[in-house]
């Protein structure tokens, strides 16, 4: 799982501007009042996680419920966390 | 080239957002990005009020959907009967908007037009005259390209081939539409960037000059000096020898629009040679070399020695070596030669070498066809220098003519490639692009000219300019610029005694001038020091038309 968060990170920095840059920090903010992305962040973020998830996991989840589950994702710890549960079930 | 701040304005029919953000993190050059609302392209275009329009940008990309221009084409992804004579006045209502802002950038992007997403329907009608959708895009496209080819600085990016690169389902995002509104991946975006920095590359004058290359395992399969010339796997019934030969082939074309070859081997210097002459399937002959270096000498020592006796910086080499060592040495050595990854695979070459965007080029001179030529009439010059006692005795023997004009329109594009690719001769490096050149040019008060030289041995072209600008009786010497290969033969001397001439001429009896020092152009300083023009550590310096004149009497000068 961490190589596909760091992956999707990676990804997503080559298009965000310095000051928005992603760490893979478990408290780094996502989706929250103070984090400095947009949603078109938010939206390039999904998509790519999506592809990898897909590629290397098999692992296919909508959008739908992404954006249904959007309370999950505060922060990048949680994220994994959220995940990590889908991969078990 | 890191530091060399671009601008360039974004305009499109589609969310964008992504190509600004990679595009903002490119580290070619400094970008400043003038982004725009995206699906507003034809009130963007028409309002000049525009923030994006107050400050002249160096690039306006101007990317737009064939839907996005055209309602009638919108008719054929319905299967609907169109007309093809609207589709071209659509055509040429956006061609009439594009016009209003070609005064605000100096180069203006479009690529084709594609599809937002891949059509895979109809493969039956595609082509119909009545429905087909690629017919009517190779149309739309052929139409726009004969429009933009009337404007000097409008350029007609190849979306297709970024198609091509990066295949069709990787360059398409279904999700990224209907979330954003972005049809197109970011791998493809990449191939977008790639293209755009080639083309301003290209446009200032960054392109490459010369490729050294090596021999065994890089231009045929094999080590000569081990299996012999008549072993050597070039062309003939065998895949991996038809690889080299279309790598041959590909590094010819290279040649024939200007590129010099050379080069650097280690080998037994006939051995590699008889190679290179008797082998029949060799496409390569040692004619199409300006320079070789067969020896067991240190490479970049060789390459070195290649740029100091063809006078070009090493900034314009490419060196291609199958050798990780080579071009690790090379690389670390050399740091301002270019030196790509050759593929591990030789049947990889060719299709890598079409890839390299190092030798693109906007224009060929009759210049750059013949530049082979030109360096090795070079050569036979330097060896009557070697036999003669006096530098005036060696100007006399070669019979040098100088003609200076005034800047035609017809020459203009060698001038502005002179202008734009001069480095080290050259006395403010400004780079303009070829319209800013042409309205710098049509002011009255300023002056253009072209120097060109021959001799016995032959016709160099235009090798130089010089230009000034004149206010309140004074002028201001704005360019002086004078190809690297013909430096030492008095050709400055004649330029100066030129501009003063026509100063003294037009009553002006003061030029001024300034030296601006660039990490090249030291040869400039060095040769007007020289000249008494200029004093040492000063930047600064004036000519007085009515001074002593240069002795010329070696070279016959012609005015026009």
């Amino acid at each position: 799982m961490q190589e596909i968060i760091q992956k999707t990170i990676n990804e997503l920095n080559k298009i965000l501007p310095r000051q928005k840059k992603i760490k893979n920090e478990d408290k780094f903010l996502l989706i929250d009042k103070k984090s400095k992305l947009d949603s078109v962040d938010i939206v390039n973020l999904f998509v790519i996680l999506e592809k990898y998830l897909k590629k290397e996991k098999n692992l296919s989840i909508s959008f739908d419920i992404l954006l249904k589950d959007i309370d999950e994702f505060k922060t990048i710890g949680s994220l994994k966390s959220y995940l990590l549960k889908k991969i078990k079930k | 080239m890191k530091n060399n701040k671009v601008s360039i304005n974004i305009i499109s029919s589609f969310n964008h957002a992504n190509l600004v953000g990679l595009l903002r993190n490119n580290n070619d050059f400094k970008w400043q990005i003038n982004d725009s609302n995206f699906n507003q392209v034809f009130q963007i275009l028409n309002d000049k009020k525009l923030n994006i329009w107050k400050k002249k940008s160096d690039i306006s990309l101007i990317w737009t959907s064939p839907d996005s221009i055209s309602s009638e084409f919108k008719k054929l992804l319905n299967h609907e009967k169109v007309n093809k004579n609207l589709i071209k006045k659509d055509i040429d209502f956006f061609f009439d908007c594009l016009k209003n802002v070609k005064k605000n950038s100096d180069i203006i992007l479009i690529p084709n037009w594609i599809l937002k997403e891949p059509n895979e329907s109809s493969i039956a009608l595609s082509f119909s005259k009545k429905f087909g959708i690629e017919y009517h895009l190779s149309y739309m496209n052929y139409y726009l390209s004969e429009l933009i080819s009337r404007e000097t600085n409008f350029y007609l990016l190849n979306s297709n081939k970024w198609l091509t690169n990066c295949g069709s389902e990787a360059s398409y995002n279904s999700k990224l539409w209907y979330l954003m509104k972005n049809p197109f991946s970011n791998e493809f975006y990449n191939e977008v960037i790639l293209d755009i920095v080639s083309i301003f590359k290209t446009l200032r004058g960054f392109s490459k000059k010369i490729l050294v290359l090596d021999l065994d395992n890089t231009l045929w399969g094999g080590i000569v000096g081990e299996v012999g010339w008549k072993n050597l796997r070039i062309g003939g019934h065998d895949y991996l020898g038809e690889a080299f030969k279309d790598f041959q082939c590909k590094i010819k074309a290279l040649k024939n629009y200007g590129i010099l070859l050379a080069l650097c081997s280690k080998n037994n210097e006939s051995t590699a040679l008889e190679a290179i002459e008797k082998h029949p399937e060799m496409v390569l002959k040692i004619d199409d070399f300006i320079l070789y270096k067969i020896n067991w000498q240190d490479k970049a020592k060789n390459i070195l020695d290649i740029s100091k006796e063809l006078n070009i910086g090493l900034q314009s080499f490419v060196f291609l070596d199958d050798t990780p060592y080579e071009r690790a040495n090379v690389k670390e050595k050399l740091p301002e030669v270019t030196v790509p990854n050759l593929p591990s695979d030789p049947l990889q070459y060719s299709v890598f070498l079409s890839k390299l965007r190092y030798f693109d080029t906007s224009f060929i001179s009759d210049e750059d066809k013949k530049r082979a030529e030109l360096y090795k009439s070079e050569f036979k010059r330097k060896k009557i220098r070697q036999s003669l006692k006096s530098h005036s005795q060696w100007l006399k023997t070669l019979k040098l003519t100088i003609t200076i004009e005034n800047a035609k329109n017809e020459n203009l594009p060698r001038i502005h490639q002179l202008l734009n690719k001069t480095n080290q001769m050259n006395l403010s490096t400004r780079r303009l692009s070829e319209k800013e050149l042409n309205s710098w040019k049509n002011k009255p008060s300023n002056k253009l000219w072209s120097i060109r030289a021959k001799d016995k041995f032959g016709d160099y072209g235009i090798i130089g300019i010089i230009s000034i600008s004149i206010k309140n009786r004074l002028a201001k010497l704005e360019d002086f610029i004078l190809s690297c290969r013909v430096v030492g033969r008095d050709i400055e001397k004649v330029m100066i005694e030129f501009v003063k001439d026509y100063c003294l001429n037009s009553k002006i009896y003061n030029i001024k001038g300034k030296y601006l020092k660039t990490k090249k152009n030291s040869l400039l300083f060095e040769c007007f020091n020289q000249l008494n023009l200029i004093e040492k550590n000063k930047h600064s310096f004036e000519i007085i038309p009515s001074d002593k004149k240069f002795d010329l009497s070696n070279i016959i000068v012609k005015k026009k």
